[in-house]
């Protein structure tokens, strides 16, 4: 199975990418592409709104391709399928770019900045592999000490 | 000010003598709500209690359906009105934000909370304005695409000096902005 991801929002591009490669039997076995809120109906591929067990669905694909939002690409990395993350430009402050650029300093992992490079990024995809560590549990330990106020000094941010 | 709940809210009064501070968290969709998620997941429910709150009226609205961790009826929904994707609102529009800071001075009365949690979410806004007034604890998790620069909501909240804690989740963000925390990344 491939799956094909645009996450809550709307990529309509990516998808009409996708559709485009069916049609020319780009990809050999079944694909579903999750629209989201988009506008573009794939013609040539089953799709869906929405999957409520995105994370399941992504450990179980083959080939994952998805917009380069946080949450689908943090599924994609701790699933270890091979993906492709695909930058929204158009996305606020085009931060998924910057997001997607950062991140790969820390992991090893195949992104494109444009739909329109999906076909020649094919081959390309492939697992996350971490390039380094800097995580969660920091992150919530120190949250956690500031909702119980056990920190020193409340530094006003 | 609407409440989904009824009966979750009674099962938080019941709750009035637990000594567990109780966490109010932002709830919104996208990647904000797997960042939260995680998040949630290191807080344990044995050291805190939980409240969520929506930045949504619409209740068929697909955030109203996304799952959170330590759900359930001790842990009521509340929402204060629309703001997703558009935090300016809660700036130009006088009416929604007079609206915003009642509706979360309602909410923040009936549930003092000891801290409010929120992941880059634009209904974080009006809360901590009126946590700040309430002596809540507002600590604002920048959202891990922003690199280089602050989400609009998060350079208000930078500028106004509404939380105690900004984290920030790329290092290079702490150097650009002092007053905000690097502790780690939600990856």
């Amino acid at each position: 199975m491939i799956l094909v991801t645009v996450g809550t929002e709307r990529f309509d591009e990516l998808v009409r990418a996708v559709d485009e490669l069916v049609a020319r039997g780009q990809f050999a076995g079944e694909v579903l592409v999750q629209i989201g809120q988009g506008q573009y109906t794939p013609e040539h591929v089953a799709h869906v709104r929405y999957l409520r067990d995105m994370s399941v669905r992504i450990a179980q694909a083959d080939l994952v391709i998805t917009h380069a939002g946080t949450g689908s690409v943090c599924d994609c990395i701790s699933s270890g399928r091979p993906f492709i993350a695909v930058v929204d430009q158009r996305k606020s402050g085009n931060h998924q770019l910057e997001f997607a650029r950062a991140l790969s300093e820390r992991f090893d992992f195949c992104w494109i900045d444009s739909p329109t490079a999906l076909a020649a990024a094919l081959p390309q995809a492939r697992p996350a592999r971490p390039l380094s560590q800097f995580g969660v549990a920091e992150l919530a330990d120190d949250i956690r000490q500031a909702v119980s106020g056990r920190q020193r000094r409340m530094q006003l941010a | 000010m609407e409440t989904t709940q009824p009966a979750a809210v009674a099962a938080t009064d019941e709750c009035q003598a637990d000594q567990r501070p109780l966490v109010l968290v932002t709830v919104e969709g996208g990647g904000w709500h797997h960042q939260t998620v995680r998040i949630l997941r290191r807080l344990s429910p044995e050291e805190f209690r939980f409240a969520y709150v929506y930045g949504h009226v619409d209740e068929h609205h697909y955030s109203r359906k996304l799952a959170m961790p330590h759900a359930g009826a001790r842990y009521p929904i509340h929402h204060i009105g629309q703001t997703r994707g558009r935090p300016l609102r809660h700036v130009t529009n006088v009416g929604r934000l007079a609206l915003s800071f009642w509706e979360a001075w309602q909410l923040l009365v009936r549930l003092r909370p000891a801290a409010i949690l929120a992941v880059a979410t634009p209904v974080a806004l009006p809360l901590f304005m009126v946590g700040r007034l309430l002596g809540v604890r507002c600590l604002f998790v920048e959202s891990l695409t922003r690199v280089r620069d602050l989400s609009l909501t998060g350079r208000l909240i930078y500028r106004l000096r509404l939380a105690h804690r900004l984290y920030v989740q790329w290092p290079g963000l702490r150097e650009r902005y002092a007053r905000t925390s690097f502790a780690g990344a939600v990856v």
